[in-house]
């Protein structure tokens, strides 16, 4: 996908926002959902799925696809999502490297969460299988989100770099790049240098697969000795940082706020949009002056 | 790492996860255990705001139970509940209070009704009454339509928010529960038609009549039992969207 002229800045749309949202669409240039909250076909929904697509672009975002579960996605949410996207017209949908299922004692339990995977081959075949199965089913390319996880003693044999672009040359499939996760996996890790491991971390992948980036915030209290990516702040000036950063690696490419938890009014999700488009636009602007 | 071993190493962070012995993990497993519990729980609150209230203090202990005893199948949070009435009606402490698991099964109801997909009222296709066979045609009902029994007037006790229920159960009644528009509807069913009712979705219009005419023979206290004005009343209030082959 090549890269933007002009910045594409997107909000996570999420319910108690959907009336202020609707009657204040300026600043915005795409709007996200989380894929299963519109998964239900009644009334009210359909409608409001019609009164967003005629106001922006959306994106899709799963994140309780799993595809790293060794046990395949469900013919049920497939379908789902195949309507959704029928539906939506998705200018962007994603899912996450993470699993979220297993089959205990004959039962299957679903945590309904992001749980980290092994960097190792076999990892990567059953999640290479799952996203190949995804993107067949949709007739597209669908793009993968890196993880904040909090498990230290996981072997892996791959570096999370490694396998990342595995799976983007096995797949064909893009890169969501979340700023937000990787800087608090530097601070848990309790690296001496977060911005600069990030950077370095970034640019071990290819940046033509990179084409969207997260931007979010989350609260500075330790849960249990660890940060949390909990999307309950603004974006934070570390992670803004690291934005500028990565725009001269990626290039401009669509970038979304995302805030699930401790929701602000929809204004104050409009300025974080429009820092963000401030920083693409100076970008561009550089990268105008140098040509 | 073969794949057997992937799916055990990912059974173990399940088993881990959902386990109830917080001691026995890392501080990691610990995080995702707490997004668990707290995503479940905001999920239970949501869909069972009524049965919850009537749980009051025990309500997060009740929730907890039932994540433990029961899982958690579905990818969809708002499936979460499927079986949360059932947990309730289980507990020992509470069976002497069956109205709140009747509660919980209304509410799960309602939920029910809100999520079913849209359809079109098809109001021609009545007329297939009288151009097809009774016995190829099916009543088409209404978005989430289903039957929902109790000893308690629990619908009642939905709409007035009631904490404190009167605990005497009275006679067992049975609504029919349907969604007209954006909200969920219901009705008393009446005792004459409760068995046309349990049948609606099920049988054929041609078994439908003959069952009218069968509960006629069989009780002298239905003798009003008319089947097409229950037809007719169906449609009056918008239970039923259409015929069907």
């Amino acid at each position: 996908m090549p890269t933007l002229t002009q910045p594409k800045i997107g909000v996570g749309l999420r319910h108690p926002h959907y009336e202020a949202a609707l009657a204040a669409p300026l600043g915005v240039d795409f709007v996200e959902f989380h894929a299963e909250n519109l998964f239900v076909q009644n009334d009210l929904q359909q409608q409001f799925i019609q009164d967003v697509v005629t106001r922006w672009d959306v994106s899709l975002h799963g994140t309780t696809f799993g595809l790293g579960s060794v046990t395949p996605p469900t013919t049920e949410a497939l379908q789902a999502l195949t309507q959704l996207v029928t539906a939506t017209q998705p200018i962007l949908i994603s899912e996450h490297v993470c699993f979220n299922r297993a089959m205990l004692h004959g039962k299957l339990f679903h945590g309904g969460d992001l749980y980290p995977i092994p960097y190792n081959n076999t990892s990567l075949d059953v999640l290479c299988q799952h996203i190949d199965i995804v993107q067949h089913q949709l007739q597209r390319p669908i793009l993968l989100e890196n993880l904040s996880a909090y498990l230290d003693d996981i072997e892996h044999e791959y570096t999370e770099s490694e396998f990342l672009t595995s799976m983007i040359q096995r797949t064909g499939c893009g890169l969501l790049l979340d700023l937000n996760n990787i800087l608090i996996n530097e601070y848990n890790q309790h690296s001496v240098s977060p911005l600069n491991n990030a950077m370095t971390f970034i640019r071990n992948l290819p940046n033509n697969a990179i084409q969207e980036i997260h931007l979010a915030g989350f609260t500075p209290n330790k849960v249990n000795g660890k940060y949390v990516d909990d999307h309950a702040q603004p974006v934070y000036d570390e992670c803004w940082q690291l934005y500028a950063q990565t725009l001269a690696y990626t290039g401009v490419v669509p970038t979304l706020i995302e805030w699930d938890n401790n929701l602000p009014d929809w204004s104050v999700l409009q300025a974080q949009a429009e820092q963000a488009r401030k920083i693409a636009l100076a970008h561009l602007q550089t990268t105008d002056t140098l040509a | 790492m073969n794949h057997t071993d992937l799916a055990y190493w990912q059974a173990q962070f399940i088993t881990s996860v959902f386990s109830q012995d917080p001691q026995a993990s890392s501080s990691g497993i610990a995080i995702y255990r707490n997004n668990l519990v707290l995503t479940h729980r905001a999920s239970i609150l949501l869909t069972f705001s009524r049965t919850c209230a009537l749980l009051g203090d025990n309500a997060h202990i009740a929730i907890y139970r039932y994540l433990t005893e029961f899982g958690k199948s579905s990818y969809d949070w708002a499936q979460s509940g499927e079986h949360f009435a059932q947990c309730l009606a289980q507990q020992p402490e509470l069976a002497e209070q069956s109205y709140i698991s009747d509660m919980a099964k209304y509410e799960w109801c309602r939920h029910q009704i809100n999520r079913s997909p849209a359809k079109p009222l098809n109001q021609s296709s009545i007329g297939m009454l009288s151009t097809h066979d009774w016995s190829d045609l099916y009543l088409d009902l209404a978005p989430g339509w289903s039957l929902f029994s109790s000893d308690y007037d629990i619908p009642r006790m939905f709409d007035a928010f009631l904490e404190n229920p009167s605990s005497t159960p009275s006679t067992h009644r049975t609504w029919v529960c349907w969604r007209s528009g954006d909200a969920p509807q219901q009705l008393l069913v009446p005792t004459p038609s409760l068995l046309l009712y349990q049948h609606a979705s099920s049988i054929s219009i041609q078994q439908l009549s003959d069952l009218t005419e069968q509960i006629k023979n069989t009780d002298s206290n239905t003798d009003e039992l008319d089947f097409m004005a229950w037809l007719a009343s169906l449609m009056q209030t918008k239970q039923l969207f259409g015929l069907r082959l």
